[in-house]
């Protein structure tokens, strides 16, 4: 009987050993697939917070940059809501009045600091001047007054309250504001964190707020509010989101030409019997290899003349810098046509060969049998192509050439690239614009992920 | 007079595929043609017509260094890529492949990269990958922090060493990488290298901070040998770019795959006393032959014809540093400031077209045959 207890004793050691190993064992593979989700998704993340720094290219980089502190976001809705406006999005509004602290470090108590409506150096371009200049004209600024003083090891911590007043009758919808400190004082805080911070320790140090009434959306999203308006096309329109609708034309005229173009002729590479079937199914594989750079030289030429005079009949002279011109040689391709003559391949002959026997012909067999059959190599096929058509680089950069207003958005991004790089850079407008251009692909991603990948699974079993 | 049924039949197909036939006669057959056309001709898009030049375009473009060091860039470029992002994905697949919980949330989230367009992370890396921008600063901390990072290294094989023996004396079967014992490893060798930081007696490295000029150097990497192997420091990072978009794609290629090798196979393994790293290369990689030999295909073509990550760095990179063939040709054909060069550019288009095809037939030749 001991020998029993013995074996009974040791087989749940076993057991115990066993299970600790499982547990282990999965503990230690979610770590793995932990780290690598970092990898994979970290980039995103980390461009996603940068985008919305006010200096998305500053050393050593930060993970919490202001506009992602809860002090700041309540700061931003109180201020905003005390100049009037509703505390999202802000405005200045007249009878109403602003108090802001702002605390220093001083080395030498000596001096006051000097606040001012500045009209330069904040957003760029004539629209931001012209704003500034407006708060100016209607903003009443009082002499700053020392509420706290503080005496450190390091200097004098010095705590001023800045009072500003809207003395005028027309509504800003921004408040610039700018201090600039005596010699020597560095910058601790102040309630709504600044845009800008410069000098301090050598020079006069200078504090600049870009709006005060912006609320706490319109601080927290300030550069993508500015990529959305900043950059204006030749005639004074906002280019980003032109660009965006032509990306969604460009997009959707594709996707509907795909599925119905691809569809059609992949039913007759798959069920149709007919002369020259595999020279055609030869020259779909062959077509899925050739680059893109051999064809474009032909395609641009027959672009310009406007694909041999046809379309001059509409009174169209050349498809050059037109989106029509990026959508014509997209219409259909080899890949789609092969997607679905793959799948409708695998559809059973004896629905068709019923469908023959009722008297369908092969219009009507496509239509009302096989079509309805397609839904998943459908939804496959018009996620890849949309999100292929959405994020084309190559084509459009041929073919709008100079045309501003005709860009999609890649090459608006790419343009926003060289427009935005120079100089100082703005590279949190750079960054914000290109997170607005992969949300429409990500929001389809996320909503029909399963779709995604089993297009993607497809293509690989029956390629 | 009545057709009969077939050719009735046939009239339907062709009726069906007429659009895709006129599109791809236009736009594939016709561009096709007239690209190896102005292979032998001298144009310049404007209304003076091309001139005949016989072969005179390809033998003075094999003289020409920028499409000399185009070509090895590509070359290099898509053997590079292709390997380490067709091993990745399989990798990141063979992670995938275990049914534990939350592995969708997990698929999507490394599927992410695959997702957004070229240029979106073309410019994400192009900041990253500033002088002063994430990267320089990783490596720098990693390079301040390796001696606390040996030390954890130290402590954690020692301790699961020393663990692993006295399991084996009690005669239990620990595999010298065995789960749980890891966990308790790990655990100390955290505490550790803590505690050995906080006492002081391992500090970090003083370092300089890495600066290196990952998009705007010409220096290359490795930096003297033969020049056909000197790959550009620039090119590598797009090539790490290019890696960490595609390889999520193949991943579910491969996943896809491993998912129809069937369990008992595994098992049959298992019995025969194989281990893990056995079981995937005697049963895995034979099973997913078919997969395997198409991604390699579609990596080979699509590295081959690498553009779009080339025209969004080149105004930053110097150009030699990161021109591939397909960026030469679009390069000779719309210069800026310059005359067209289409004879040019198309004797290049049609060299890259048959470097694409050469490549496809030495990967179907060597790599599948077997599995015919």
């Amino acid at each position: 009987m001991r020998a029993a207890r013995v074996v009974a004793a040791t087989r749940n050691a076993d057991r115990r050993w066993l299970a600790r190993r499982r547990w282990a064992r999965a503990g230690i593979l979610y770590a793995i697939m932990l780290a690598i989700a970092v990898f994979m998704v970290g980039p995103f993340v980390y461009s996603a917070i940068s985008s919305v720094k006010d200096d998305a290219t500053g050393y050593p980089p930060s993970l919490l940059p202001d506009q992602l502190r809860v002090r700041n976001w309540n700061a931003a809705w109180r201020l905003a809501r005390d100049g009037g406006g509703g505390g999202l999005t802000g405005e200045w509004r007249p009878e109403r009045a602003i108090e802001l602290d702002v605390t220093w470090l001083a080395a030498d108590p000596d001096g006051e600091p000097l606040p001012s409506i500045p009209t330069a150096g904040l957003g760029t371009g004539r629209a931001a001047v012209a704003e500034a200049e407006l708060a100016r004209e209607v903003t009443n600024l009082r002499e700053p007054v020392l509420v706290t003083t503080a005496a450190t090891g390091a200097g004098t911590l010095l705590t001023y309250r800045f009072r500003l007043e809207h003395s005028g009758s027309v509504t800003a919808p921004e408040l610039p504001f700018q201090v600039v400190a005596p010699r020597g004082w560095t910058f601790v805080e102040a309630t709504l964190a600044p845009n800008l911070v410069r000098g301090g320790l050598f020079g006069r140090g200078t504090l600049q707020w870009v709006d005060l009434t912006a609320g706490t959306l319109g601080y927290v999203f300030r550069s993508y509010i500015q990529a959305w308006t900043l950059n204006r096309l030749p005639d004074g329109r906002a280019a980003f989101p032109r660009w965006v609708t032509n990306s969604f034309i460009v997009a959707l005229v594709l996707v509907a030409t795909r599925v119905v173009l691809a569809s059609m002729a992949g039913y007759a590479l798959a069920r149709l019997d007919f002369p020259g079937r595999a020279l055609i199914f030869g020259l779909v594989l062959f077509a899925q290899m050739v680059p893109g750079q051999v064809l474009f030289i032909s395609n641009y030429l027959v672009l310009r003349d406007g694909i041999w005079g046809l379309t001059g009949f509409f009174g169209v002279p050349t498809l050059l810098g037109t989106l029509g011109g990026i959508i014509a040689p997209l219409v259909v391709g080899a890949a789609q046509v092969f997607i679905m003559k793959q799948f409708m391949e695998g559809i059973p002959r004896e629905i068709e060969e019923a469908a023959r026997i009722d008297g369908a012909g092969p219009w009507t067999t496509f239509t009302r049998v096989i079509m309805p059959l397609c839904g998943p190599a459908v939804g496959a096929l018009v996620i890849l192509s949309f999100q292929g058509a959405w994020n084309e680089f190559f084509w459009p950069l041929v073919v709008v050439g100079g045309e501003q207003a005709q860009y999609t958005l890649p090459i608006g991004l790419n343009f926003f690239k060289t427009f935005y790089t120079a100089g100082v850079g703005r590279w949190d407008l750079i960054l914000a614009g290109s997170l607005i251009s992969a949300i429409p692909v990500l929001v389809l991603f996320v909503v029909f992920q399963r779709s995604f990948i089993e297009g993607v699974s497809f293509t690989a079993v029956k390629g | 007079m009545r057709l009969s049924i077939r050719a009735r039949e046939a009239l339907a197909a062709y009726g069906f595929l007429l659009p895709f036939l006129v599109v791809i006669g236009v736009f594939f057959g016709y561009a096709f043609l007239r690209t190896v056309y102005f292979s032998f001709v001298h144009y310049d898009l404007s209304l003076r017509p091309p001139v005949w030049a016989g072969f005179g375009n390809y033998l003075s473009i094999v003289e020409r260094p920028l499409f000399l060091l185009a070509l090895r860039n590509t070359i290099a470029f898509s053997i590079v890529v292709t390997t380490i992002q067709t091993t990745a994905a399989l990798l990141l697949a063979i992670a995938l492949n275990n049914r534990v919980v939350g592995v969708a949330a997990f698929r999507t989230a490394y599927y992410l990269p695959s997702v957004t367009s070229s240029i979106v992370i073309t410019l994400i890396f192009i900041w990253l990958f500033q002088r002063r921008g994430t990267v320089n600063y990783l490596l720098t901390e990693a390079a301040r922090l390796a001696p606390i990072m040996a030390a954890f290294l130290a402590i954690l094989v020692t301790v699961q060493l020393l663990q692993v023996l006295i399991e084996r004396a009690r005669r239990l079967p620990a595999a010298w990488t065995d789960p749980a014992l890891l966990v308790t490893s790990l655990l100390l060798a955290t505490g550790g290298a803590v505690a050995l930081d906080l006492t002081g007696l391992v500090t970090p490295a003083e370092v300089a901070t890495v600066d290196i000029p990952w998009l705007t150097t010409t220096s290359t990497f490795p930096s003297s040998g033969p020049s056909v192997t000197r790959v550009p420091i620039p090119l590598w990072a797009i090539m790490s770019l290019n890696i960490w978009t595609t390889a999520p794609t193949f991943m579910i290629m491969f996943l896809a795959a491993l998912q129809n090798v069937p369990r008992t196979l595994y098992e049959a393994a298992a019995i025969d006393g194989a281990d893990a790293l056995q079981q995937h290369l005697f049963v895995t990689l034979p099973s997913i032959r078919p997969v395997l030999f198409l991604v390699i295909a579609l990596g080979l073509i699509s590295t081959l014809q690498v553009f779009d990550q080339v025209a969004i760095t080149a105004g930053i990179a110097p150009l030699e540093a990161v021109v591939t063939l397909a960026y030469f040709v679009y390069t000779s054909a719309f210069p800026t400031g310059a005359i067209p060069q289409i004879g040019i550019a198309s004797a290049a288009a049609v060299i890259l077209a048959l470097v694409t095809g050469v490549f496809v037939l030495i990967q179907r030749r060597f790599l599948s045959s077997e599995a015919q």
